[in-house]
């Protein structure tokens, strides 16, 4: 019912202008102060909350902009991720380069995937079951493996190497994780107003009539999932540098890697810029109130996170299919902050 | 010869859809494709503009065989078309929407917003210019179709039943419309069954029913022609 399109009234962009910029220094200000005044758990957290962001907004790009229902990133998050590490420990590479060069190595494994994808034309369910099944393959697959540790995982050394990206202080990790997510904030915009973002979401919208435009649709779906892929694998050696311990368990894992993002791309808004880091902050939130519940213990919380995930998940896909960016059109459609602008609008 | 098709064939299971149609368009005019339902007439388009493959026969385009090219690559090489039931993008404004059909033949994304602007003046479309595809109502519809399927640049053009509908009002105003194209250099093949507009609009009309070519000519001879007014509403019975 509420939707993403944004009216073109003048006086409007005018408006939204001003209310933009306002709302990007109070961002900035905030996070930017965030860690001067946040605890070390606090900050853990959010540096934990922004790496799901990052990968919403990775995810965005193929659920998003491209209606591909792909729910096996963890696939691409686990090879760049086991590949800069075993990079950096093993022919000392910095995770700096190999983080890179794992991303490369995760979207080239994604072009064999998607083409077997594509090209039978997977859709909808079976497309998320297939790629979910690939990601389950991947992980039987590591967890077998003798040379990158098998299921026991991997350790990386506890210890001050900025050259490697390794800190014992948790602030350059939230400035990283930061600025990842504002990289991605940027790409976005620039894919949305590409020729290939228009194509994307028209390829999203009807494929026939895509067709019927002049798209080629197996081309465009291929390169949004090798970007989507390169992104998210990044994620990957993010996280390995900054948790210190890799194990296929997590690196593959639907929980760990596509859950949360899923969620948080739905529920903010598919699709949109802004949508992904709203979605994936509020139920970031959610989940760490949960947390401070004084009668859930336990294995209770997270039972109970999943649970709160599932009302708001129904909600959002039963109602507000356009999430909270579309309320957000929606309140300045009928609420504007300045009527007296509107009316002569 | 803009587009030639030679002795093209099509089967949907037992159902033979199409058999041995020969056809063929001139550059410059009208041409309509008429028949009863059922006739094969939006089959015949599926298979010029790639949706479907023919099971034999051939299809040139500019003296091009493009039998076999997918339906993307037709659209590049010059041939546009509508849908019966129009494929809005159901989620985007009618601009982007024409602006995604503009985008073939455009350098950047600016000059596609360029061309969609122009053609959305031209299809008097421009007050729904910021309204949802899936918001639009049937006869809207029909005229974004068009606008998205021009905005690509045709050199030929498929209408698959644009007029039926519409109130003369509306008949009149998409007739000055597509006349307009055919002076601009674009070629028109449609299929139509409103026949006020047959009459008026086409040089030339190709009569289709159950799969098979069985007239083409005149538009006003072929309406007392009584091959086809008999696939239209039958033989007179002898007992009569």
């Amino acid at each position: 019912m509420f939707t993403s399109a944004v009216s073109n009234d003048r006086l409007w962009s005018w408006q939204n202008k001003k209310v933009s910029i306002g709302l990007i220094i109070l961002s900035a200000l905030v996070l930017g102060l965030f860690p001067v005044f946040a605890s070390s758990y606090l900050l853990t957290m959010m540096i934990t909350a922004l790496h799901f962001v990052y990968l919403a907004q990775s995810w965005n790009l193929i659920f998003g902009y491209s209606g591909q229902l792909a729910l096996g990133h963890g696939v691409f998050y686990g090879i760049a991720g086991y590949f800069s590490t075993k990079l950096f420990l093993d022919a000392n590479v910095t995770p700096y380069l190999g983080g890179f060069i794992g991303a490369f190595a995760a979207a080239i494994f994604a072009i064999p995937l998607g083409a077997i994808l594509f090209r039978t034309k997977l859709k909808g369910l079976y497309l998320a079951l297939v790629t979910f099944a690939a990601m389950e393959i991947l992980k039987a697959l590591f967890n077998n493996w003798k040379y990158i540790g098998g299921s026991v995982g991997i350790y990386l050394p506890f210890k001050s190497a900025p050259q490697h990206l390794l800190f014992m202080s948790r602030l350059p990790y939230y400035f990283i994780a930061l600025f990842m997510v504002l990289s991605m904030v940027l790409l976005t915009i620039l894919l949305q107003r590409s020729k290939l973002g228009h194509r994307a979401i028209a390829v999203r919208e009807n494929e026939e009539a895509a067709q019927a435009s002049g798209i080629n649709c197996f081309n465009i779906k291929m390169k949004m999932f090798v970007i989507s892929a390169f992104f998210t694998g990044l994620a990957g050696t993010f996280y390995a540098q900054f948790m210190l311990y890799i194990v296929p368990e997590i690196m593959f894992g639907f929980p760990n890697v596509v859950l949360l993002p899923m969620l948080g791309v739905i529920v903010g808004g598919r699709g949109t810029v802004f949508g992904p880091i709203i979605g994936t902050l509020v139920f970031s939130i959610l989940g760490e109130v949960l947390r401070r519940v004084p009668f859930l213990q336990g294995p209770q919380v997270s039972a109970a996170t999943m649970m709160l995930y599932g009302i708001v998940l129904t909600i959002v896909s039963l109602r507000y299919y356009s999430g909270l960016m579309g309320l957000v059109e929606y309140w300045k459609k009928h609420y504007p902050l300045n009527k007296k602008f509107s009316q002569m609008g | 010869m803009l587009l030639k098709i030679n002795k093209v064939s099509k089967k949907f299971g037992g159902l033979q859809a199409l058999k041995e149609v020969d056809l063929y368009v001139e550059e410059g005019k009208i041409i309509g494709l008429i028949g009863p339902n059922g006739a094969g007439k939006t089959t015949l388009f599926n298979l010029i503009t790639g949706f479907h493959k023919p099971d034999g026969g051939s299809i040139y385009f500019q003296n091009e065989d493009i039998t076999n090219f997918p339906a993307h690559q037709i659209c590049q090489k010059g041939i546009a078309r509508t849908f019966q039931i129009a494929k809005p993008f159901e989620n985007l404004t009618v601009f982007k929407t024409v602006t995604i059909g503009a985008l073939v033949h455009s350098n950047t994304v600016k000059q596609a917003e360029e061309k969609a602007e122009r053609l959305l003046h031209y299809l008097q479309l421009e007050n729904k210019r910021e309204k949802l595809g899936r918001s639009l109502t049937v006869v809207e519809r029909k005229r974004l179709e068009l606008a998205r399927a021009l905005a690509s640049g045709p050199k030929l053009l498929l209408i698959d039943e644009v007029i039926a509908g519409l109130n003369p009002t509306e008949i009149d105003e998409i007739s000055e419309i597509l006349r307009g194209l055919v002076e601009s250099g674009i070629t028109i093949f449609m299929i139509e069954h409103v026949m006020r507009a047959i009459l008026s609009l086409t040089e030339k009309v190709f009569v289709l029913d159950a799969g098979a070519k069985i007239a083409d000519g005149d538009p006003k001879d072929l309406l007392i022609d009584p091959v086809v007014i008999e696939a239209y509403i039958g033989r007179e019975h002898p007992d009569v």
